[in-house]
């Protein structure tokens, strides 16, 4: 595999690491006579090789800023990105070096992110030139048989590559930024709400075609959402975020069943159900807080239904739980099974204030 | 009971480059005093267009046909001045986008407190008390430092509940809510949910609430009409049609939904293909080309909509039991 792993100045890719690390990242906005907003205040995350991660929260909690972060489109205050064992240079007005080209990312509303000008061909095509030369996609044939080759790998017809990006639908749309994305042979591609301008069917669509591409070219995917209901569906495992933070990391089949902080049992309480019983979601009380000038201890703590004395002081980190999870709750003890918030809650009894 | 707003044969054509093409079909729907009807599609399923043929605001050009009437008088005939009146007073409308609605240069309490004066000739302090109160009615804190604030100062989140704050701020006896969720997160979803449902229960107001998400459509939702290429496709009691949809189209929106707590990783159910343009409708029955069960008459004939008692759908495949007994129009 040396052909294969090119070095670079932050080090060579290893075959062993993980896809992607996120260490320690801090993203920070500096305003002119105003507080910094800390948008992301120390967040970290591994995403295996061919694994689907989910990045879920409101908006304002920082996902979107995460995803800049991690594709070099926003300088982290502190932290490492490592993208296959190699630390990532900083995104310049220099081209970026080429084997980092194979870390990806597919922006929510594609109308925007395809030139309306250019055939879908040539923008593939264009794509195609500056892949990486080791790559599969660089393989052989003429650009306008790997382009064809592209879109038939999102489910798109050859002849898509003669029409303009106004001629399709918003999933045909989502296809070709995939396609393109798809171009530089990633092992990673970061979504940003790639699902959230789609209708239901397309959703649907897009949603299975994201696993497939996943499993057919152990390609490992971030998606980041702000709809639980869809993404647990679709991702191996999913990180909480709320207010710069990651408040759990939990494999998407226990997440309905088994949510063991708050915030994410109030997600999951919020979601609406097409079961034609007219009840009413459950709403959360309270505001996201100022992200310049969070609450003292956990954030989470005001609008929180168990917080205690001990969550308005002191900040909880992050413990494991039961087997490969993580929480950061006061509520939870390392090491122990998880257990929803309402039952440890009610455990404390007379604790609670 | 007389319906408050009733929709009869609605029809609305638009000019297209190709000349003027007929987007929304014979759309017939009642809207009662205190219920919530829903409009489920999905984009350019025409939903959103009838809706705007009622406030007179169509795109230059467009035109509505058939029949529509507010409390027994006719919408669709009404000069600019009658349409104002109707306007604010007795049917306002959010849309999804609050700021496509907000003033980004007005105050929000300029904004709220503007046609309420106008419209019910309060004086300047009452409608000012009268703003507060609904600001704190949609949960915006500190609503006397809002009334002083511009748009910019406020989430996303905030903003629309902000402009939902200023479509009840005259109290329209119905409010038509275009997707008025849809940008929102699940947790604020809910609060918005939770206050139309309490202003339909405290004081009667009647919401057309147009979505494409069932879910939301499920939570408030009394009656529903589903859309499908500028046609109502399937109408009912909303437990009836989420719980036994009866046309294939809704059956696969419903499908499509992620169920909660499923096991992950199972693949969702998608309709195949794309939606019809509205423009250009296939043959027959519009959904033909995606449906498992057309049948050769489905690519002949627009369906009719079947009645089983309370519950209709333009299907003469899963309706056929009671296709013999219609009188097909």
């Amino acid at each position: 595999m040396s052909a294969v792993a090119p070095t670079s100045p932050g080090g060579s890719a290893r075959a062993d690491a993980p896809a992607l690390e996120v260490i320690d990242v801090e993203v920070v906005y500096e305003r002119r006579d105003r507080d910094p907003v800390r948008a992301v205040a120390g967040v970290s995350l591994t995403v295996g090789r061919g694994q689907i991660v989910g990045l879920v929260g409101e908006s304002g909690c920082g996902k979107s800023t995460l995803a800049k972060a991690i594709v070099g489109l926003e300088k982290p205050r502190s932290g490492r990105i490592v993208f296959e064992g190699r630390e990532l240079s900083p995104l310049t007005r220099r081209a970026r070096p080429i084997e980092e080209t194979r870390l990806q990312m597919v922006f929510q509303n594609p109308f925007s992110s395809l030139n309306p000008r250019r055939r879908i061909g040539a923008q593939l095509a264009e794509a195609l030139q500056m892949a990486w030369p080791g790559s599969r996609a660089g393989g052989t044939g003429s650009l306008r048989e790997r382009a064809a080759a592209l879109l038939e790998l999102v489910g798109l017809p050859a002849n898509a590559a003669d029409r303009y990006a106004h001629q399709f639908s918003g999933g045909q749309r989502q296809r070709i930024a995939i396609a393109r994305a798809l171009a530089a042979d990633p092992t990673v591609i970061v979504l940003d709400e790639p699902l959230s301008s789609l209708d239901a069917s397309a959703q649907a669509q897009i949603a299975n075609l994201l696993v497939r591409l996943s499993r057919e070219l152990d390609l490992a995917l971030v998606l980041i959402s702000h709809d639980l209901a869809i993404v647990q569906h679709i991702v191996d495992e999913v990180a909480v975020m709320y207010l710069g933070k990651l408040v759990e990391q939990v494999p998407s089949g226990e997440l309905w069943e088994l949510p063991a902080h708050p915030y994410t049992e109030a997600l999951i309480g919020a979601i609406p159900r097409a079961d034609g019983e007219r009840t009413l979601p459950v709403a959360l009380a309270g505001e996201v807080p100022d992200p310049s000038a969070p609450p003292p201890g956990c954030r989470f703590h005001p609008r929180c239904p168990y917080a205690f004395d001990r969550c308005r002081a002191e900040e909880p980190p992050p413990i494991q739980i039961g087997r490969g999870r993580e929480v950061a709750c006061w509520l939870h003890e390392p090491g122990e099974e998880p257990k929803r918030p309402g039952e440890l809650a009610a455990a404390r009894g007379g604790d609670a204030a | 009971m007389s319906a408050l707003l009733e929709l009869e044969g609605l029809s609305i054509r638009l000019p297209t480059p190709r000349g003027p093409r007929t987007v929304v079909h014979e759309v017939d729907l009642a809207v009662e005093a205190g219920q919530i009807y829903g409009i489920a599609g999905e984009s350019g399923s025409g939903k959103t267009m009838t809706m705007l043929s009622l406030l007179g605001l169509l795109p230059r050009g467009g035109t509505a046909h058939g029949r529509a009437t507010f409390a027994g008088r006719d919408v669709l005939g009404a000069d600019k001045k009658a349409r104002q009146a109707l306007r604010g007073r007795n049917l306002s409308m959010v849309f999804q986008d609050p700021m496509t609605s907000l003033h980004p240069m007005l105050t929000v309490g300029k904004q709220l407190t503007e046609h309420a004066r106008k419209h019910l000739g309060l004086s300047k302090a009452e409608a000012a008390a009268r703003a507060a109160q609904m600001l704190e009615d949609v949960r915006i804190p500190d609503g006397e430092a809002a009334l002083r604030a511009y748009p910019h100062e406020f989430s996303g989140g905030m903003r629309q509940r902000i402009a939902i704050a200023i479509a009840l701020m005259c109290e329209p006896q119905i409010l038509i809510a275009d997707e008025p969720t849809t940008a929102l997160d699940v947790t604020v979803q809910a609060g918005i949910l939770a206050l139309l449902d309490r202003l339909r229960r405290e004081k009667g107001m009647a919401v057309v609430l147009i979505t494409h998400d069932l879910g939301v459509m499920s939570s408030i939702a009394e009656r529903i009409s589903v859309m499908y290429a500028g046609r109502v496709i399937e109408s009912g009691d909303a437990r009836d049609v989420l719980k036994t949809p009866s046309h294939p189209y809704t059956r696969g929106l419903l499908g499509s939904l992620p169920q909660p707590g499923e096991s992950a990783g199972t693949e969702l159910r998608s309709i195949p293909g794309v939606p019809a343009s509205p423009l250009d409708p296939p043959r027959g029955c519009a959904f033909h080309p995606r449906c498992a069960l057309a049948v050769e008459a489905c690519k002949e004939a627009v369906p009719p909509l079947l009645r089983r008692g309370d519950h209709a759908a333009a299907c003469i495949v899963t309706m056929r039991d009671v296709a013999s007994e219609e009188v097909v129009a």
